[in-house]
Order: structure tokens, then C-alpha cells, then sequence
């Protein structure tokens, strides 16, 4: 019994960062609106700068370690090559920093990246529609991981201890004395918020501003004020407490990053708005967490279904069932709409040309190319998946990764395992994926914004745990096969031969099937857009009383898009599972979805064009292989990607088909005018809608 | 013809309607006045459904009851609403718009509908009838204010409606555009269109409509034609006051639509 109590209470440690990032979430969410999922990066790269300064006596200048690199790879774009002269990005503070400057230091900077936070990123998306915001809180996150990354590599490091590690007894368990004093620390710090946030004139101004921004300003408070403060706050009690945990938790660039999926389930219990029941939830779960794992070793009346992962997942769904949509909307001065829908153009024959020059690329272009375009051709099908599900009806999906995941377990059993023909087994695998993407879409269908965001990321994260790593249909603990594709007695497979190329993988064969799917998928979104079930979704999209009131079904609608939105993932996924050969579940693992979602907005998340440019951005794809020829961006890669993610989303939401099409429109009209008048008209290149 | 009995709205302890028995005869333009805060836009929303867990009683739509069927079937059954503060489909254009209310997806068309251009000559009708064929490509944004009332009215007439039940549609436009739609609406009634016009602009209202109600603290106070409410001792004290005479003298001559406004308000 003692040994479940000694858990139980052990517990406490990951559940105190645990609830000191609810509490940070809650904080941000009061001030700004925002869930804040970059909010765990923030407490590990705070870690990751103590860590460095006591062990190395280093204190790195962020971002980048020498962003001279940058301009070198550039140059080299031009046939120039110069070794780039080493940027001090370290300043020397000595070896044996003191404690106590280290922790000074350390505070400093999660001040300053509070600030960042605030005015770089959230600041300027006040306006935003939620959607945009969600993803911008995914490209902090993006960007801060690779920033931990590049800078202070994937090992884990040692942690300094610093709270006295004697253990006490407690009714026969012995506990580390740190889990009480942590404990104790949460329970200042919540009571310290709650009395500002109950008592002081700054908190009863918070309180107002998120009830009414517009009033509240009018009345002379700075709802901008408030808010910067709110997150220096936030990001404080985030790497202060993540130093104290950080000899518990270990410290790792993944580890506290995500524990932001419990920490968003606590604040949930809090309704986003109470310090207590976020910081109270945390401990909870951690705690829940802990004795969860020693009972699957130990019982065996406990099924060993990675219980612990799935737990914030339950806590979500219980607390939406019970509350139906359960974070309170926040009031804010107006909202801006979501990247403008507008349908694409099918002009046959550049299509044509293009379809061609890509399949000439994919038979003659040397092996990574015709990978990098298999990657990218891949990537096109999944980001439609989103141009449907977000794009047209507005839904935030973070489980499209592990739908798509749904197909390639599910290709593998139908075809390797069961015998079924790859002509039926793949259309079976996409309905499949279509049919969990019913039941997400489901279970998302009372919520949406940011809560929205919260309820596909758990299924996805429950897809992944439940599914992919158990043996059955759609999973398995070693590693899932995939044949071959064959159809009409054609072996469309990596390694199959192919009557032209250079016969080394991979074949041109595998390239020649996904091309099909692409280009199928894209004329059928396009289509999609332009049909009347296209129009309903935008109608939806852009209001839903105002879609109900002119006869359109919404929830009939958000259903279709989810699905039709999955079985586009599940076409994607297949074609993946087809691609590798044999393949496991971390492929699909749901982070996989957040980056997706990051470059998804990046290329234009609302348009077919849109999921071009997000097919060739994404990792691995063409843009990675060119870009590596040209440029070293590899190990920058995620790092640029989610840093212009947020630049994107601040100053022009349409991505970079978006603008793409803006600028052609702007050349086109400055040649209208030219042919038309002889000289230049001078038309604003922003304001062509 | 639409029909209420007894339709009770409450918000926690709030009645915002408290009974309130409203008829909509076929093919009359049917008026509902009321100062703000009467509820005329609850009664509204509740009828088309938006209410579903404030609002009890009746509702009969040509005799079936309704009260109990959701906003998106209701369209489809002939119920449409138009809103006070717009609420166009802005991403899509004025046909479009249109278009999502001309006729119920069904998985036939949702089908077809991907190859299959949609036509549909009653979208051109209705924009015809409005004047707004020439901005039919246009998004609701570049639209003026009035234009943009209109393709909201238009929106709502699309479906092949029973009744049409305007809120406000003439909030926000000068008189000259107000008389206009005022002229507009009289002829689409004339065309056996049955509509229910709610308004603050008495004038507007006592103008076109055949029978008007008036609503206050969420009962009707006084029904009847326009001359019957406007000399009805009630509505003066309660709502015209002072106003009386200047809508008295408003209402001598029918809303002249004045040369030069015969296209849609700009």
C-alpha cells in the first residue's frame, strides 16, 4: 500500500509544473485570449539558460548560435563561399556562476521573453479570429523548440538539484521533502494571483478588460498594459518553477514542451478563469499520473494502455461533457476575418504543363529530388485535408496527422495482413480515416476556436497511444509492413522497376501513383470549392446563425468537412505507408500535426494553391531538398519555418499563395495600365482584395 | 400564414416576451413596432427557431406546429429572417451568397454539384428585383450599406419563402433609400409575398403595412390597420407620444418614391 502512496505522492513533482503552467495558460487566456501552447517551451528554454549558465557558465544570446551562417549559405547561393567569422552568440559570465546570478539572469530573461511574447507575437494578432491565434501559440512553440535544439542539442542534460532531497516519511512511504516544498510554492503563487487578481485595482482592470475590452479601454485602462504584464507573469512562474521541477522532470528539449497537453487540461478544470482549480488540477493529474504507472506495473487488473498519456484526454472530455463548450469566450475590440477563400482557377492547360513537368521530374531528376518531390506531392494531400476542415468551414484540426495515420496502419492490415487488393484496400483505409474523422468531428461539433484546437489534439494524441502502438487493425508495437501497391498488374511500390529513370529508389513507379493522387485531390478541392456544398461551407465559415437561418445544416456540414477532410489525410497516409515500406507510429505522432498546421498556414490554409506552397515547404519535401543544395537551412528549417509562421499571421494572413496572387495581380494591373497609358498607374499593392 | 399563441421567452428571470399571440396573414405585409427593448427581435429569433431552450408556446406555420423545429429546417419549410445587423456571408460573393439559400443541399446535389454548373433562374429574379444583377460578383464588402441591406432581404426572399420576416431593414438608411424600400416591399406583397416588417421607423411602418402590432414589455398592447393603431389611445400614450402629429402628417401621403431613386440606394 505504502509503495502506491509513495507514488501517488512522488507524483506531486511534475504535477507542480504541471499547474504552474495552467496557471500561466489561465493567466495568458485572462489577459489575451490566447492558449498559449508554446507555453511549456517557454519553461524549458528558461531551464535550458540556468541549466547552461550554472553548468557552463555560458548565458547563450538567443535566438540563434550564429545567424552569420545564415548569410554565408546564402552567398554560396551565388556561387560565394566565405566561412562565416564566428558571431559571439555566448557571453562569457565565468565558471561557477553564482546561484543566485543565475537565477536573477534567468528571471531576466523570462521577463524579456514575456515581452517577446506580448508584443512580437500576440500583440499584434489582438484582432485575429481564434484560429489564427491557436496557430500562432503553435509557431512560439515551433520556433522556441528549435531554438532549444540548435542551441543546446536533443541530449538531456544534468540538472542542478536545489531544494533539499531528504526524504520524509509519510504513513510508511518515504517522500522526497522537495515535493511538499514545490507544492507549497504552487499554492503561494496561486494564492499571490488570486488576491492581486480579487483585491488590487491592475487585477479588477484585467478582469474588466476581459469581460469588455472596448469599455474598459474607454475608461482608461490599458487592456495592452495589462496583458504585457500578464504574460512576463506567466512566462516567470513557468521557468521559475521549471528550474525548481527541472531535477525531477529531467531536462530535455521534448519534456516540459509537452507537458502543455496536461497543463491545458488542468486550466480546462479551471475554466481558463480560476487560478485554484488550474493549479489545484495540475498537481492532480501529475499526481494521478504517477500512481497510474506503477499500477499498470504492478496490477493486473489495470490494462496496460499507456493510461497516464491518455488521462489529460479523459479529464478534457469529461470536463467538455459536463460544460458543453467550457472556456468562456473572451470579450475583444472587434475581429478580423480568417485568409480570404477565394477559388482557385483551373486553367487546363498550364495545369497540364505543370503535371507534366512534375512527372518528368519525378522520373529523371536525381533520387532525392524524386524523394523530396514524393515528400512534397504527400504533404499537398495532407494540407488539403486542412484547406476543407480549416480552410473553408474554419475548424482548427490538430489530429489530421494521425487520421492520415488511420489509413497507413489500416492499409497495411487490409493488403499485407488480410490479402485485400491495394484497388479496394486503399479506398478502404481512406474510408476508414473517414470514418474517425467522423467521429473526431463528432466529438468537436458543440466547440470551436481554441477549445476546438484542445479537443482534436487529445484525439489525436489518443489515436497515437490507443492505436497506433498496440497490435491490432491499426497499430502495432514492432513495425507495420506495407506492400507494395499494385494495380492492374503494376507494381507501384518505392523499390518496383520502372521503364524509365536511373532504376535506383526510389522508383519512379511509387512517384508516377502519388502524382495521380495529388493531382486527383486537388481538382477535387478545387471542385469542392466551387460546388454548392463548397458555398455552404464558406457560409458556415463566415457565420454560423446566419448559414442556420438561410437553410444550411451546420452541424451537417462541419460533419462532411471532417470527414471529407480525414479521407483526405487517410489518402495521404496511405500513399505514406505505400512510400516507406515498413513504417511506426511516432510517423504519425501528433506533433507531427502542429507542425502541419504551422506550415499549412504558412502556404495558405484556405486555397488549393495555398497547399501547393505547404506541400513544397514541408519538411522533407522539394523545398528542404533545393533549399539544402543552396542554402544551409537543415538544422534552421523548423525554426525559420515557425518564426515566419508568426510573421505570416501578423501581417498578412492569406500565406504566401496570398500574396503570391496579390503580387500577380498587382503586375498584372501595372501592365494594364502600362499597355493601356503608356506609364504606370500607381495602385497600392495592398489594397487589391 | 404564420402564427404564435402564447409564445413566452424567458432569459433566467427575464420574460422577454410574456404571451404574445401575432398573426401574419398571407400575402399582407404585417407590421411589428414596439420601442427598444420590446422584444421584437426575440420574437424573431424565436420563431425561426434561435431559441430553442428560453422559448414556450405555439408556433403554426400554416397551421403545422413549428416550435419545436430547428433554424436550418425552418428555412427549408419557408420561414425565413433577415437581421438587423446584416450578418452576409462574407467571404463569398452576392450571387453566392444567394445561392446558399436557394435551395436545401441534398447529397444529390452536394454529388452533382461538383461537375454541374448551378443554375438558377430565381437567384436572377430576386437580384433582378433588387436592382443588384450589376454587383451579382461582388463581395458584400464593397457593397454600400444600403446595397448590403438588400442583398440580405434578397437572401431571405431567395428560398421560395412563405414569409419573410424582416428586423430593422431600414436601420441605417436616409428616407429617400427607406421610402424606396418601403415601395419595394409594398409590391413584393402585391406579388402575393407575405412578409412581417419590424421597425423603429413608425412612418415606414404605418405607411406599407396592412395590419401592424404593437409591442411593449413584451406583450402586444394594441393591434389592428394603421389607422386603427394609430388612434389607438394605448399606442399614442405608450409609444407615439409626442411624435403623434409628425406621424400623422407622414402618413397623409403615401411614401413618395422621389424621382432619381428608382435604382437601388447606393
Amino acid at each position: 500500500m505504502s509503495l502506491y502512496l509513495q507514488f501517488l505522492l512522488i507524483g506531486i513533482g511534475t504535477g507542480v509544473i504541471i499547474g504552474a503552467l495552467a496557471i500561466g495558460l489561465t493567466l495568458s487566456f485572462r489577459a489575451s485570449g490566447v492558449i498559449n501552447f508554446g507555453h511549456g517551451a517557454i519553461a524549458t528554454y528558461i531551464t535550458y539558460v540556468f541549466v547552461e549558465m550554472r553548468n557552463n557558465g555560458e548565458y547563450p544570446v538567443p535566438p540563434l548560435p550564429n545567424p552569420l551562417a545564415l548569410a554565408a549559405g546564402m552567398a554560396g547561393w551565388f556561387g560565394l563561399h566565405f566561412d562565416a567569422p564566428d558571431f559571439p552568440t555566448v557571453i562569457d559570465v565565468g565558471e561557477g556562476t553564482s546561484l543566485s546570478t543565475a537565477i536573477a539572469v534567468a528571471m531576466a530573461t523570462a521577463v524579456l521573453l514575456g515581452l517577446a511574447a506580448h508584443f512580437l507575437v500576440f500583440k499584434p494578432l489582438r484582432y485575429a479570429p481564434a484560429t489564427a491565434k491557436v496557430v500562432a501559440s503553435i509557431g512560439m512553440l515551433l520556433s522556441l523548440q528549435a531554438v532549444v535544439v540548435l542551441r543546446f542539442g536533443s541530449q538531456p542534460k544534468h540538472a542542478e538539484v536545489l531544494l533539499p532531497d531528504a526524504t520524509v516519511n509519510v504513513l510508511g512511504a518515504q517522500i522526497p521533502r522537495d515535493r511538499f516544498l514545490l507544492l507549497g510554492l504552487l499554492l503561494a503563487v496561486t494564492l499571490a494571483l488570486w488576491a492581486a487578481f480579487r483585491f488590487t485595482r491592475f487585477g479588477i482592470a484585467t478582469r474588466a478588460s476581459a469581460e469588455n475590452e472596448e469599455i474598459a479601454t474607454l475608461l482608461g485602462y490599458s487592456a495592452d498594459f495589462q496583458a504585457a504584464v500578464s504574460w512576463v507573469v506567466a512566462s516567470v512562474i513557468a521557468g521559475g518553477v521549471g528550474i525548481l521541477v527541472a531535477p525531477i522532470t529531467g531536462v530535455s528539449p521534448g519534456r516540459m514542451t509537452l507537458l502543455i497537453v496536461p497543463a491545458v487540461a488542468a486550466a480546462l478544470v479551471g475554466a481558463f478563469s480560476s487560478f485554484w482549480a488550474s493549479a489545484l488540477a495540475g498537481v492532480g493529474i501529475g499526481m494521478a499520473q504517477s500512481l497510474i504507472f506503477i499500477l499498470e506495473q504492478r496490477q493486473g487488473w489495470v490494462p496496460d494502455l499507456d493510461l497516464a498519456e491518455i488521462l489529460p484526454l479523459a479529464v478534457i472530455a469529461v470536463v467538455m461533457a459536463l460544460r458543453g463548450d467550457a472556456i468562456p469566450g473572451r470579450g475583444a475590440v472587434g475581429s478580423e476575418r480568417l485568409p480570404l477563400a477565394y477559388a482557385d482557377r483551373i486553367r487546363p492547360v498550364p495545369v497540364a504543363l505543370f503535371v507534366l513537368a512534375v512527372l518528368a521530374a519525378s522520373i529523371w531528376l536525381p533520387f532525392e529530388y524524386r524523394n523530396g518531390i514524393n515528400n512534397s506531392l504527400i504533404g499537398i494531400i495532407l494540407a488539403l485535408s486542412l484547406v476543407v476542415v480549416t480552410g473553408f468551414v474554419g475548424q482548427v484540426s490538430l489530429a489530421q496527422v494521425a487520421l492520415s495515420g488511420i489509413a497507413a496502419f489500416g492499409l497495411g492490415s487490409y493488403v499485407a495482413e488480410a490479402g485485400i487488393p491495394f484497388i479496394l484496400g486503399y479506398p478502404m483505409a481512406i474510408a476508414t480515416a473517414a470514418l474517425f474523422g467522423l467521429v473526431v468531428g463528432a466529438l468537436a461539433l458543440r466547440s470551436r476556436g481554441p477549445s476546438l484546437a484542445i479537443i482534436t489534439l487529445g484525439a489525436g494524441i489518443a489515436i497515437e497511444a490507443v492505436l497506433f502502438r498496440r497490435d491490432g487493425w491499426f497499430g502495432t508495437s514492432r513495425r507495420a509492413r506495407a506492400e507494395a501497391p499494385e494495380l492492374f498488374g503494376i507494381e507501384f511500390g518505392s523499390v518496383s522497376e520502372f521503364f524509365l529513370g536511373d532504376g535506383k529508389q526510389p522508383s519512379p513507379a511509387i512517384g508516377v501513383l502519388i502524382l495521380a493522387v495529388a493531382v486527383a485531390a486537388c481538382v477535387f478541392v478545387s471542385l469542392l470549392r466551387r460546388s454548392p456544398t463548397g458555398r455552404q461551407m464558406l457560409a458556415v465559415r463566415a457565420n454560423e446563425r446566419a448559414a442556420a437561418a438561410a437553410g444550411v445544416n451546420v452541424a451537417r456540414i462541419k460533419l462532411s468537412a471532417f470527414m471529407i477532410g480525414a479521407g483526405l489525410a487517410g489518402a495521404a497516409g496511405g500513399l505514406k505507408a505505400a512510400q516507406l515500406g515498413s513504417f511506426q507510429s511516432d510517423t504519425f505522432g501528433w506533433a507531427a500535426s502542429l507542425v502541419l498546421i504551422a506550415y499549412a498556414y504558412l502556404g495558405g490554409i484556405s486555397t488549393v494553391s495555398g497547399a501547393l506552397w505547404t506541400g513544397t515547404l514541408v519538411g522533407a519535401g522539394i523545398g528542404t531538398v533545393v533549399g539544402e543544395e543552396f542554402i544551409v537551412l537543415g538544422r534552421y528549417e523548423t525554426y525559420i519555418a515557425g518564426t515566419f509562421l508568426i510573421a505570416e499571421l501578423a501581417f498578412d494572413a492569406d500565406g504566401i499563395a496570398g500574396s503570391t496572387r496579390r503580387f500577380n495581380r498587382y503586375v498584372a494591373g501595372k501592365l494594364r495600365a502600362l499597355r493601356h497609358h503608356g506609364a504606370p498607374a500607381s495602385a497600392p499593392m495592398g489594397s487589391v482584395p | 400564414m404564420l402564427e404564435s399563441r402564447a409564445l413566452r421567452v424567458a432569459f433566467g428571470g427575464v420574460e422577454a416576451l410574456a404571451g404574445v399571440d401575432i398573426v401574419c396573414r398571407q400575402a399582407e405585409l404585417t407590421g411589428l413596432i414596439g420601442p427598444n427593448g420590446a422584444g421584437k427581435t426575440t420574437f424573431i429569433d424565436a420563431v425561426t427557431g434561435f431559441l430553442p431552450s428560453n422559448a414556450s408556446g405555439e408556433v403554426l406555420l400554416d397551421g403545422q406546429d413549428i416550435s419545436s423545429a430547428p433554424p436550418h429546417e425552418l428555412s427549408q419549410r419557408g420561414l425565413n429572417r433577415t437581421w438587423q445587423s446584416l450578418e452576409l456571408f462574407d467571404d463569398i460573393d452576392v450571387w453566392s451568397n444567394l445561392a446558399v439559400a436557394s435551395q436545401p443541399l441534398t447529397l444529390r446535389r452536394a454529388v452533382t454539384g461538383l461537375w454541374r454548373r448551378q443554375r438558377d433562374e430565381r437567384i436572377e429574379e430576386v437580384l433582378e428585383r433588387f436592382d443588384l444583377s450589376s454587383v451579382s460578383s461582388r463581395l458584400p464588402q464593397e457593397l454600400s450599406l444600403g446595397q448590403r441591406k438588400l442583398v440580405g432581404i434578397a437572401r431571405a426572399m431567395v428560398a421560395r419563402s412563405r414569409i419573410v420576416l424582416l428586423d430593422e431593414p431600414a436601420a441605417g438608411l436616409d428616407r429617400a433609400e427607406t421610402a424606396w424600400l418601403g415601395a419595394r416591399l409594398r409590391s413584393m406583397v402585391e406579388d402575393g409575398a407575405t412578409l412581417l416588417l419590424v421597425d423603429h421607423d413608425m412612418g415606414l411602418v404605418l405607411s406599407v403595412c396592412d395590419r401592424i402590432f404593437v409591442l411593449e414589455f413584451g406583450s402586444v398592447i394594441a393591434e389592428g390597420t394603421p389607422e386603427e393603431v394609430r388612434q389607438d389611445p394605448r399606442v399614442v400614450e405608450a409609444y407615439l407620444g409626442e411624435e403623434h402629429s409628425e406621424v400623422g402628417d407622414r402618413s397623409a401621403s403615401p411614401p413618395e418614391v422621389p424621382r432619381g431613386h428608382r435604382e437601388a440606394p447606393r
